[in-house]
């Protein structure tokens, strides 16, 4: 998940700067410069852990800044594929799946595809639901149940559903602000999501073409260019939509649910664990309040 | 230069790595120890306080506080036997599994046919070791606090010394005072 990168630059430093600190100065210099951007092909850039190498301080004609070339290590986020990330649920969408964050980075997606067999998304709620039916009395142990309290006025409910059906159907709902627990299929950086090139430039000749085709009278013209522009912008949205319903920002992380395992945390935690875990818990508070 | 070029990778970080650097960094600039939300003198540091910030959150810098260096390398030891790669054994110090079913998913193909349930238990108990605070970190504690103590109220080598110097002193004023009102006492009479 993180890496360190070392990365080689040249750091321009004014007179005012000029002091024994040389250290804090550039770590300063390339924190403002290279934190919280992404680099193609790198990863998000997070901060700078150690300078490495300083080399000489060239100052050039007419600039009274010294130049130096530096050698720095900085810490970068780069998921892979296959690997297991944990994070929140931030927002359910039909067309784009469910978006996750990862407090410093929020734009990881599951695609509706790479969701569990059986889920389908709720339009009072506006939130995926997976639909799980244990086919083998055997896989009831595996049965993965909500155990929070705040899930019990959804089980009754659930319950309740549930007498009527033959099959016994348990509604998992993917909440907002829960943990979630899901594997990184693929990463991809601006330059790959470059498709949209080729639609831009037909859509536009389109709009070239209504406006020469308008009526003569003012009115008319105004109301036909308003149609056409409602049209061609629904044509727009349609071709989007289908192509790519993601934003396009420098960095995507696509990832998948699809395994035992994967999901929210609460469908697989043992009720026995948790309870232990908060033994643990409490015998950690009084130890520090002691 | 070519992108190649500028950036090599070094290696891979685990999250306990990250919250110290993250630590480190902060006492280098002489900011608070405690607080976690810091904010910057210069709007132009924002973005780095900001990660800094979400990043202590996500990696819940607590457990990392009950981690320390030895340990860390203590389980680096113990793991050579099971033959993992270096993303396995980072990704299990980063997630914490607690059950079976969590590691499996960890593992790669190569290592779930090579490992049986039983070793995996183990592996799960070794991870826990390094997060779970032992007798002896509080007893590690219990120690720093008495030496943080013993330095404010000034019982070191050195001062004890002093103190007994101090003490001697007034000693001695003491019996040329009970000289002197012996004397004066022998005068009178």
């Amino acid at each position: 998940m993180f890496f360190l990168y070392l990365i080689t630059d040249t750091a321009t430093v004014p007179p005012s700067n000029f002091s024994k600190n040389i250290d804090k100065i550039l770590k300063v210099y390339f924190n403002r410069k290279y934190s919280n951007k992404v680099v193609i092909n790198v990863g998000l850039v997070l901060f700078v852990s150690e300078i490495v190498k300083i080399g000489k301080a060239f100052v050039h004609v007419g600039d009274g800044s010294a130049h130096i070339n530096t050698q720095f290590r900085v810490v970068v986020f780069r998921p892979y594929s296959d690997e297991i990330i944990e994070g929140e649920i931030l927002d359910c969408d039909p067309l784009k799946g469910v978006q996750i964050s990862c407090k410093f980075f929020q734009d990881i997606y599951i695609p509706p595809k790479a969701l569990k067999k059986g889920t389908k998304f709720d339009e009072t709620e506006s939130l995926w639901v997976w639909h799980f039916v244990p086919k083998d009395p055997e896989d009831v142990e595996l049965d993965p149940i909500g155990g929070s309290k705040s899930d019990d006025d959804e089980d009754d409910e659930n319950n309740s559903e549930n007498d009527e059906s033959n099959q016994e159907t348990h509604l998992l709902y993917m909440e907002i602000g829960r943990k979630i627990r899901f594997r990184v299929n693929s990463i991809k950086f601006k330059e790959d999501l470059s498709e949209e090139k080729l639609i831009k430039p037909i859509i536009e000749n389109n709009t070239q073409q209504n406006k020469q085709n308008s009526s003569i009278s003012i009115e008319n013209e105004n109301e036909n260019e308003k149609e056409n522009e409602k049209e061609n912008e629904k044509e727009k949205e349609q071709n989007s939509l289908i192509r790519d319903p993601y934003p396009k920002v420098p960095l995507i992380v696509f990832g998948s649910v699809k395994e035992d395992g994967l999901g929210l945390v609460e469908w697989w935690a043992d009720p026995d664990e948790d309870e232990l875990l908060d033994e643990e818990n409490q015998d950690n508070d009084e130890n520090e309040e002691n | 230069m070519d992108l190649q070029q500028r950036f090599k990778q070094s290696g891979m970080i685990t999250g306990f790595e990250v919250s110290n650097l993250i630590t480190s960094n902060r006492r280098l600039r002489g900011d608070k120890k405690g607080k976690r939300k810091i904010t910057p003198r210069n709007p132009l540091d924002f973005e780095t306080y900001w990660l800094e910030y979400q990043l202590l959150n996500y990696l819940d810098e607590e457990t990392e506080t009950y981690r320390t260096r030895s340990k860390m390398l203590s389980f680096l030891e113990k793991v050579k036997k099971y033959d993992l790669t270096n993303g396995e054994i980072i990704q299990i110090l980063d997630t914490r599994p607690n059950n079976l079913l969590e590691l499996y998913l960890l593992l790669t193909t190569r290592s779930r046919e090579k490992i049986l349930d039983q070793e995996m238990l183990e592996l799960i108990d070794l991870s826990k070791k390094t997060y779970v605070w032992t007798d002896e970190d509080q007893i590690k504690k219990d120690k720093n606090k008495k030496r943080q103590k013993e330095k404010e109220n000034g019982k070191g080598k050195k001062k004890k010394i002093e103190n007994e110097k101090e003490k001697e002193k007034e000693m001695e004023m003491e019996i040329i005072k009970d000289e002197g009102e012996n004397t004066s006492e022998n005068e009178k009479n």
